[in-house]
């Protein structure tokens, strides 16, 4: 799977599997005004609680949050801890706090490389994983190829002779009928393919018929 | 006795028919109803010759081995619409039409050969129509 993982990286979108805390200290260190609104609840939860009359935390909030002063109410409920009018030892231990919160913002920001390397991996990793059950899904066959299918020799007799054609056991007739026909210049509908005096039905394969190596499959064209 | 030879033998021919046999020929053991083989019987159909009044017809045929065989022959059965009234005459003149384009070939047998040049139009009629009655299977 390590080659593939290297193979398939540059098809990521990463903006799909980006976390809620991430995304956040992506906008702090950029202040990228470009947010979403799914993103801006993260940081409103974090900054609001510490929201007082503090007006130096409210300017730095806003750097972030100006563009919707409305929604902000709309779905932050009131944060417990200034529910009521703050006194100045409140104050006090709020500027404290704040600034406390800010440092550690700030070292939050600077390890953001390391969550975004965090986050490149994870990403890469539920990738890989979903990729490799797609792939499971759809291109079967590619799959079947690495895990070593078995082939088989099967003779196809017209009136004209006989060839043979080497196919996987567990491939459908119909990809065989359809190589036949193109060789022997007719359409695929107007030809009967037997095995045993029985119609081959095109859905079925060489393993379902129990065929072995050699085995001889005749064509017939239809009369009517 | 010989049983074992029997089957090998068979199974040998099964083998071989598998890859090779000629065109619009069918010759498998029959199946059993548990899903086994019995190779000592043969469900089989032989088609009609090209360019003959058989052409078209695809003839059932079973073929019973015995545990003698190869030391002794297998019965082979058309699959004859049989009537109590059907006589020995019958079924002779029946055998001979096997042998259909041979009387014109061989004028040498040739008491055969004038009856098929005097009613070539009715035994032509004939085994066309019993061509259409045996059609191919697929």
């Amino acid at each position: 799977m390590g080659d593939s993982n290297e193979e398939l990286e540059p098809l990521f979108d990463y903006t799909r599997v980006q976390p809620a805390d991430f995304v956040n200290l992506e906008e702090d260190s950029d202040s990228s005004p470009a947010n979403s609104p799914k993103r801006r609840k993260c940081s409103k939860t974090g900054i609001n609680k510490e929201e007082g009359n503090n007006d130096e935390k409210g300017k730095s909030i806003q750097v972030i949050d100006s563009e919707e002063e409305e929604d902000k109410e709309n779905w932050l409920p009131p944060p417990p801890k200034n529910v009521g009018p703050p006194s100045t030892v409140q104050e006090d231990s709020t500027v404290k706090e704040l600034r406390l919160k800010r440092q550690q913002l700030a070292s939050v920001v600077q390890s953001t490389e390391h969550v975004l390397q965090a986050a490149d991996e994870t990403a890469r990793r539920s990738f890989a994983t979903s990729s490799y059950s797609v792939t499971e899904e759809t291109t079967e066959e590619e799959l079947k190829t690495a895990v070593d299918r078995t082939k088989i020799v099967i003779s196809i007799q017209d009136k004209a002779g006989t060839k043979q054609y080497r196919i996987y056991a567990d491939d459908k007739f119909e990809q065989l009928f359809r190589k036949y026909a193109e060789k022997a210049n007719n359409d695929v509908h107007k030809l009967v393919f037997s095995f045993d005096g029985d119609k081959i039905d095109p859905a079925t394969t060489p393993q379902t018929l129990g065929m072995e190596d050699d085995d001889l499959i005749e064509v017939h064209v239809k009369t009517s | 006795m010989s049983g074992g030879i029997a089957r090998g033998r068979l199974a040998e021919e099964r083998k071989q028919w598998r890859k090779n046999h000629p065109h619009g020929f069918v010759a498998k053991p029959e199946t059993q109803q548990d899903g086994s083989m019995n190779l000592l019987q043969w469900q089989c159909i032989i088609p009609g010759k090209a360019g003959t009044d058989w052409e078209g017809g695809y003839y059932p045929l079973t073929m019973h081995f015995s545990e003698e065989y190869p030391s002794k022959p297998p019965k082979c059965k058309f699959p004859a619409d049989w009537r109590p009234a059907i006589t020995v005459k019958q079924i002779l003149v029946g055998i001979q039409d096997l042998f259909g384009p041979a009387y014109a070939a061989d004028p040498a047998q040739t008491e055969g050969y004038h009856l098929f040049i005097q009613d070539t139009a009715e035994y032509k009629r004939r085994v066309r129509l019993q061509a259409k009655q045996y059609p191919a299977t697929i």
